[in-house]
């Protein structure tokens, strides 16, 4: 088996691994067996089949398709910007998509959970667009690249803020969207991102041998036949449509992004097809752990999933920060 | 140095002329560049050098006059597919180590095997960074990998803008011999340099270009190293 194969086969058996966790452990104890019959639906209990099929399995199914999207959404905008801090929170994309779920959890927007899904992938591209048209530019270093996609994630979440601030709005769900939860998804939200998921991973596969070159720079990777622009438009396209699936079922969840990537090279090295791939399994891996830490660690409490992946991204980013000149 | 030793023609420049809102940057440039032959352009800043090696290398069409490609038994005559390039503003590739971004010379071309990695490394005096982060290296050193970086590409001709400004001096006179050595094997090569001495001393031809033109002679060089020349002088 090749170096990807087995990095791969470890990764998936540990997402399997932290998702039987969340389905096993919780508030409420279940035995195996009660799972097992929750799950499939074949038990007598009424209470083990809600928990196990409404409560816990649609939270680790959201858990992996936004941690995936994040993954794969940070492997793109590194890549296509030549980014080594690039993130689709930290570079503002998922913001706009935080704008429209917080017009949702104040009543502003009343429409299906497909409908607002879809606006908040709109908005989430638009901000990758914002961004695109900067990349796109001579001479913007890292720096001012990452000060623009902060500014942008800061006025936009100032936006979410106010709005659920002027509308009196101060739920579990509002500190969810800022802070990024899983307390809450249900099947519908699963249902509502996975279209938006399956399309942006697949610009993502699309768009993967061509993002290799890019690290050279327009003006080279031109010269040897790429398309750079193009590329890159392509490439934020998909990280908008994934940030905005994202951010859409699991609030504005930190740093999944960052990180996905960078471990991803650490493991299976820098070519950007495999980085891409990888980037998706590592990224649900990194948010399903960091989902069971904020369920246990504290129970009978829970803290949101975007703190706890904060205390782990946070010294990453700085670390990374130390060795960028 | 090939003095006197001039090969096929590859790229004829006709009456060149390159605008920017009107005003002329490059001005009705005729000149032809030959297989094996090492050529330095000089010039001052702002002389129009950087705006010429751009058309020459297919990222800039000329306003007027033509460049064409002469003698290509492959590929299309594109002045892309016949030169390989690098632009004074190289950017550090992140993430990828010296092999890495040399690999990436061919990227396009389903070049299989690493030998041509090794092999430019090697000529370039970097095969011991291969592994190295390209971001690690030194000034000095990141110009030696983007050289075997051009040499990797496998093209006919080599353009290098002023590509060899940060390294050490036994390193540029390498370098300067090693392009005399590339133009010897039947490349041609064109650099763009503000060392005199070293393109006075190694270079088969020189260019001189002076406000958007390719002068007629070299006035403004220093009469001594016109001499140290000898007769590998040429004016265009």
């Amino acid at each position: 088996m090749t170096r990807f194969g087995l990095v791969l086969a470890g990764v998936l058996t540990a997402t399997f691994a932290a998702c039987v966790v969340g389905l096993a452990f919780g508030a409420t104890g279940l035995s195996s067996a009660e799972l097992l019959r929750g799950l499939v639906g074949s038990g007598d209990s009424e209470v083990a089949s809600v928990i196990a099929r409404q409560i816990r399995l649609p939270r680790v199914v959201v858990a992996v398709l936004a941690g995936g999207a994040l993954g794969t959404a940070g492997a793109l905008i590194q890549s296509a910007t030549r980014n080594p801090i690039g993130d689709p929170q930290l570079f503002g994309l998922g913001g706009g998509a935080a704008i429209v779920q917080s017009t949702v959890i104040a009543g502003w927007l009343t429409a299906t959970v497909f409908v607002t899904a879809a606006v908040s992938v709109a908005a989430s591209v638009a901000g990758a667009s914002f961004i695109a048209v900067f990349a796109s530019r001579d001479g913007v270093s890292h720096w001012r690249l990452a000060i623009i996609g902060v500014s942008l994630g800061a006025l936009t979440l100032a936006v979410a803020v106010g709005i659920l601030t002027y509308s009196q709005v101060f739920s579990q769900h509002s500190l969810a969207l800022v802070s990024g939860s899983l307390a809450y998804p249900r099947w519908a939200d699963a249902q509502a991102i996975v279209v938006w998921c399956v399309i942006g991973i697949g610009l993502a596969l699309f768009i993967a041998p061509r993002l290799q070159v890019m690290v050279l720079g327009d003006r080279l990777a031109t010269h040897l036949g790429s398309r750079p622009n193009l590329t890159r438009w392509i490439a934020m396209l998909a990280a908008g449509f994934l940030a905005g699936a994202s951010v859409s079922a699991a609030g504005v969840l930190g740093f999944a992004g960052l990180i996905a990537p960078h471990l991803g090279r650490l493991l299976v090295g820098n070519d950007a097809r495999r980085v891409v791939w990888i980037s998706f399994p590592l990224g649900a891996c990194l948010v399903v752990w960091a989902d069971q830490l904020a369920r246990l660690a504290f129970a009978p409490s829970e803290v949101p999933v975007g703190m706890v992946l904060t205390l782990v991204g946070a010294p990453f980013l700085i670390a990374i920060a130390r060795r960028l000149s | 140095m090939n003095a006197g030793v001039e090969g096929r023609p590859m790229i004829e420049l006709d009456q060149v002329r390159y605008e920017i809102g009107g005003r002329p940057v490059v001005c009705d440039v005729s000149a032809t560049l030959h297989a094996g032959q090492f050529v330095c352009l000089l010039g001052a800043n702002g002389a129009g050098k950087s705006t010429l090696v751009r058309l020459l290398a297919g990222e800039l069409s000329p306003t007027s006059g033509s460049i064409e490609v002469r003698g290509m038994d492959e590929g299309s005559g594109r002045l892309n597919d016949v030169t390989a390039f690098l632009p004074s503003d190289l950017v550090d590739p992140p993430f990828l180590t010296v092999g890495e971004v040399v690999e990436l010379a061919r990227w396009n071309r389903g070049s299989s095997g690493q030998d041509f990695v090794a092999e430019s490394l090697d000529l370039c005096g970097a095969l011991p960074w291969r592994d190295r982060k390209f971001g690690d290296l030194s000034g000095g050193e990141k110009e030696r990998a983007w050289l075997a970086f051009a040499l990797a590409q496998d093209r006919p001709f080599l353009i290098l803008d002023e590509s060899l400004h940060a390294i050490d001096f036994n390193a540029q006179q390498s370098a300067f011999e090693l392009m005399s050595r590339v133009a010897s094997d039947g490349r041609g090569v064109l650099l763009v340099t503000h060392d005199v001495h070293m393109a006075t001393a190694v270079a088969d031809r020189l260019w001189v270009m002076d406000d958007g033109r390719l002068a007629d002679d070299a006035r403004w060089l220093h009469r001594d190293m016109q001499d140290r020349a000898g007769s590998a002088w040429h004016t265009i």
